[in-house]
């Protein structure tokens, strides 16, 4: 009976504890101490997860990871083939376009990208080793190679937490190469959506789906023309006011270590 | 002994980083059903809670406020009923694992929490089987 009476008063002390540093932490006034824990507790699970990615059980077909590489290029050459297109075309018409220079992209390691099976799900969100210290801020893109990895949602003092582009948090404007508009939304479980098509609109399985762009004054935020996803299945009811297809993203994201994060010039 | 307990405790704290099964949850229920000392429990719970909202980038004391409650909630139990059990370890081990996932708003919350439930009979089983053992 003892124990029985006697965790009441130690429940009160740390529930009290735990709801004055909950309290403290939304009003942001652990900013002074929150970057010193960070840096003597972020090394475990950045070693965790470096392991992990060089486990030999975890099965890396070479030749699949070739061809992936490989498409991965030729889709960045494409982009850059009708980036410079439109470009040309702009240049005649006297019109500048400016591109995503290398001074705005900070790579980043990826300390943690929790998933329900390691190398079986996907995750649906990445913790990356850059935060404030490093210009990083709430709204910027991820990127890897003209491919949109995601978003940054939340930012401490050295790490930084981003939603993948397949997280159910995720909506953002897109188009085709074609023109045509819409709305991206990730549905989790490694899949994403393309909404608010017009019916009168042509969508192609195997369209690549590309950013429209979302950057502040300041250059932060989604860039335009990263690839979002390639089109596998569209859906068209003759009845609905929109269309919608399914996407698949061309990034093995559980497979991804070094990302770049779109900052401040 | 203790240095195992600290293994297990260390080692699901860290692999926070590479799954969403809440491993710390089902350690720490392990431990609150076998030890006696309320105290180190709580604290427990406390720490791995402010840990894992380190390392996760979540707003720190969330986790920890979680922990503190559903080990009370366990202590509550135990006044009318036996907690020492496989069949008790599964199913808070189930329910805390729903509600944990289901509040930070993970996906595949009903696989995780079998598969969490799971662990924790294991964890359980071979706790007790440590300190027969060591008795």
């Amino acid at each position: 009976m003892q124990k029985k009476s006697k965790f009441f008063p130690i429940f009160f002390i740390f529930l009290v504890l735990s709801i004055i540093i909950l309290g403290l932490s939304l009003y942001g006034m652990l900013s002074g101490t929150l970057p010193f824990l960070e840096k003597t507790t972020s090394f475990a699970p950045k070693t965790v997860y470096g392991w992990f990615q060089n486990l030999p059980f975890i099965p890396k077909d070479k030749e699949i990871e070739k061809l992936k590489n490989e498409n991965l290029e030729l889709v960045s050459k494409l982009l850059d083939q009708e980036k410079l297109m439109k470009e040309n075309a702009a240049l005649l018409s006297q019109f500048q376009t400016e591109g995503l220079g290398n001074d705005s992209l900070l790579p980043a390691q990826i300390v943690g990208a929790p998933g329900f099976v390691p190398g079986v799900t996907e995750p649906e969100e990445i913790i990356l080793n850059k935060g404030e210290r490093d210009n990083v801020r709430v709204g910027s893109g991820v990127v890897f190679q003209n491919n949109l990895v995601g978003k940054i949602t939340k930012v401490s003092y050295y790490l930084s937490k981003a939603d993948l582009v397949t997280n159910p948090s995720i909506a953002l404007p897109v188009q085709t190469f074609s023109g045509v508009l819409g709305v991206v939304r990730g549905e989790g479980e490694d899949k994403i959506t393309l909404e608010n098509v017009l019916p009168s609109e042509h969508l192609k399985i195997d369209d690549l789906i590309l950013t429209k762009g979302d950057l502040d004054i300041n250059g932060i935020g989604i860039p335009p023309n990263l690839v979002v996803g390639r089109i596998e299945s569209i859906e068209k009811i003759p009845a609905a006011i929109f269309q919608k297809a399914e996407l698949k993203s061309l990034l093995d994201f559980d497979r991804l270590s070094v990302v770049f994060i779109v900052v401040e010039r | 002994m203790w240095l195992f307990l600290i293994f297990i405790v260390v080692a699901s704290v860290i692999f926070g980083a590479i799954t969403t099964l809440p491993l710390a949850l089902v350690v720490i229920l392990c431990l609150s059903v076998i030890f006696k000392n309320n105290f180190s429990v709580f604290a427990l719970a406390f720490f791995m809670g402010l840990y894992l909202d380190i390392i996760l980038v979540r707003t720190l004391g969330q986790s920890s406020t979680f922990f503190v409650v559903f080990i009370f909630l366990v202590f509550l139990y135990e006044r009318k009923f036996e907690i020492q059990t496989a069949p008790f370890v599964f199913l808070s081990s189930f329910f805390g694992t729903l509600s944990y996932l289901f509040i930070f708003g993970y996906n595949h919350v009903l696989e995780q929490a079998v598969v969490s439930s799971v662990i924790g009979v294991l964890l359980f089983r071979l706790l007790t089987i440590a300190f027969k053992y060591q008795k």
